[in-house]
């Protein structure tokens, strides 16, 4: 009964008009982003921010939320019309996806992709919905000590996770921490690392830093290398074999209930969803099937599953305070710059914002599923989006956002630096991903790291007296050493 | 890879070491030091295992991309609070533009006066930001 009042309230929140307007650009932006090849979520979202800093908290999450699951959307749009996915989480959709469009069936695979998106989004909502309370009172009981290894556990999953060598993440999170600890710490104390900047007396800014380490680096690396993919010709017939739509529900279904679960871990999200949600249909489809044979399930389980995931990873974000992947950690960032501390007060303090949220979120979804279908041609021309224009307009969109943030020019400076850096470390192969989830950590694991220290007189062993506090870090371990020899 | 990660995390804990001792001091600086000390050994570790031939798996690092980028961001900070917004964008996205051979000179500085006059119609107009729009004398 509370669920239905709160959101009641959530649903009065999001459907103001301006709430409204900005679920629509943010889904709209999410579907530009997610059909461009290149320019992911974490991209956007790291350029858009500055965007926001004039809306209220709850306009700000709610447009930048859209921009994540509309892009969860788009992403399979060029999957599978072109074998070359949007975004990293719509990898395995090329597989049957592309193999339906060389059959000429590219309107029913973009159909399959657009409806099981629908679910998956829906039904993680409504886990979100579901989940956030019970876990919210769970957080409210954690200690200090519990919050640095439930960090450090997230930060573990995020190393274990990452793509490349174990040790280049590894290297990667604790550049973060370290980059985070620039500037005086919060609970006291003299400056560190800041070469006598005063700009830097209040650390390295989290805009300068994303929008250099992704959107940038993504420029340099644009301007180094021109990609230029070919578009098929897309069928508008959308109606399935008999059969079929059956057989698209039941693998949606399951993608959805394990984009769920797997979204919720922290440093788990849409691409391991995706990714374990067609393993589970190659399992299942018939023996002489080829995994490349174009099935619907191909294309259902793996789209359902990112969407559920990426619903679902907001909620260890509102109720812990933790970012489960790279793009919730950039909303956490935004969240933080607006003046809301992500944690299991939200829910309580806030409600407006937190259902607000979730309430956005089934527009969102609805409005996505309004717009997909019938503008899947459309979507598909801004693979033409000359780059001559593109990138100028990007860089100049960097400037202004970084510089209106503070109205300090060297801002500019670290985020022209973050941009080598990232395209430096591009190259080397390195992720940046696990460089911002340390660096958006730093400061929370820093603060819970005296607080435990100081209650227990400066024994390190509080870590592992607390059971829930030993338990995860002992999870942790295990989870870096098993990825370790896994790899070797 | 491997020696940036050992370079850095010796200069975080070479800059830490250099700070007088005090209870509130050791606090704040401890930390950085965990962080800096598994930075060293997480280099390490990568310098160990690296393979024979050092270039393998990495790919080339091109510079005029950099310098175009930089001397775009540059640019802009520089002429900001003194030219205003439409000419520190307009510098900006002529510079970017001579990364590649994206555009002719005319065709550029055109494009360059678009966008000036979107991001001064956006966030001046628009998000009402404080920003000069022309030079101040």
């Amino acid at each position: 009964m509370d669920v239905l009042a709160h959101l009641a309230l959530g649903f009065s929140t999001a459907l103001t008009p301006a709430n409204l307007g900005y679920c629509f650009i943010g889904v709209c932006l999410g579907m530009v982003v997610g059909v461009l090849p290149g320019i992911g979520p974490v991209t956007t979202i790291a350029l858009l921010l500055p965007f926001t800093f004039s809306l209220s908290a709850t306009s700000a999450l709610i447009m930048l939320a859209g921009i994540y699951y509309g892009s969860q959307y788009g992403g399979s749009t060029t999957a599978i019309l072109i074998n070359l996915p949007g975004e990293a989480s719509a990898t395995v959709t090329c597989l049957d996806g592309h193999a339906m469009a060389r059959q000429g069936r590219a309107g029913q695979a973009l159909a399959v992709a657009s409806v099981s998106s629908f679910i998956g989004g829906t039904l993680g909502t409504l886990a979100v919905a579901a989940l956030s309370g019970p876990l919210a009172a769970l957080a409210s009981s954690f200690e200090a000590a519990d919050y640095v290894a439930l960090m450090a556990f997230g930060l573990a999953l995020g190393v274990v996770l990452a793509q490349g060598a174990m040790m280049k993440a590894t290297a990667m999170v604790l550049l973060g921490l370290l980059l985070g600890a620039v500037g005086s710490p919060t609970l006291g104390g003299p400056p560190r690392f800041t070469f006598g900047l005063t700009s830097l007396a209040d650390g390295i800014g989290f805009v300068p830093l994303a929008v250099g380490l992704f959107g940038l680096a993504e420029i340099i690396d644009a301007l180094e290398s021109a990609r230029a993919p070919s578009v098929m010709k897309t069928s508008g017939h959308v109606r399935l074999e008999p059969g079929e739509a059956k057989r698209a529900l039941l693998a949606s279904l399951r993608g959805t209930m394990l984009g769920a679960a797997l979204g919720v871990l922290p440093g788990g999200g849409p691409v391991i969803a995706s990714f374990a949600a067609y393993a589970v249909e190659r399992k299942l489809l018939s023996v002489d099937a080829s995994p490349r044979y174009g099935a619907v399930e191909g294309v259902a389980a793996p789209e359902s599953a990112n969407n559920a995931a990426a619903q679902t990873s907001f909620i260890p974000l509102l109720t812990l305070g933790i970012p489960s992947n790279p793009v919730v950690a950039l909303l956490l960032g935004g969240l933080v710059v607006h003046g809301v501390q992500p944690g299991p007060e939200v829910i309580t303090k806030q409600p407006e914002l937190f259902w607000g949220l979730i309430a956005s979120m089934w527009i969102g979804n609805a409005m996505l599923l309004a717009i997909n279908l019938p503008l899947v041609g459309l979507w598909a021309q801004l693979l033409r989006v000359p780059q001559r224009f593109l990138l100028p307009a990007t860089v100049a969109l960097c400037c202004i956002g970084v510089y209106g943030l503070n109205h300090n020019p060297f801002e500019l400076v670290i985020a022209a630096a973050f941009g080598i850096m990232g395209y430096g470390l591009r190259n080397l192969g390195c992720e940046p991903a696990p460089l911002l989830l340390g660096f958006i950590l730093s400061q929370p694991i820093e603060e819970n790291l005296q607080r435990a220290l100081s209650f227990s007189h400066g024994d390190p062993t509080t870590f592992l007296v607390h059971p829930r506090s030993a338990a995860l870090l002992a999870i942790s371990i295990a989870l870096l050493v098993s990825a370790a020899k896994r790899r070797a | 890879m491997g020696l940036s990660c050992l370079v850095v995390g010796t200069l975080a804990i070479a800059l830490t070491c250099s700070a007088e001792p005090s209870s509130q001091l050791a606090m704040a600086l401890l930390f950085p030091r965990i962080v800096a000390g598994g930075l060293i050994l997480s280099g390490a570790v990568i310098v160990l295992r690296a393979p024979p031939h050092p270039r393998e798996g990495v790919q080339r690092f091109s510079l005029w991309p950099c310098i175009t980028i930089a001397g775009s961001l540059m640019a802009f900070a520089v002429l900001i609070e003194t030219a205003g917004l439409v000419l520190a964008t307009m510098t900006s996205v002529l510079v970017v533009t001579l990364a590649r051979r994206m555009l002719s000179f005319w065709q550029a500085l055109w494009f360059a006066a678009w966008v000036a006059a979107f991001v001064a119609l956006m966030f001046i107009g628009v998000l009402g930001q404080a920003i000069p729009l022309v030079p101040r004398f």
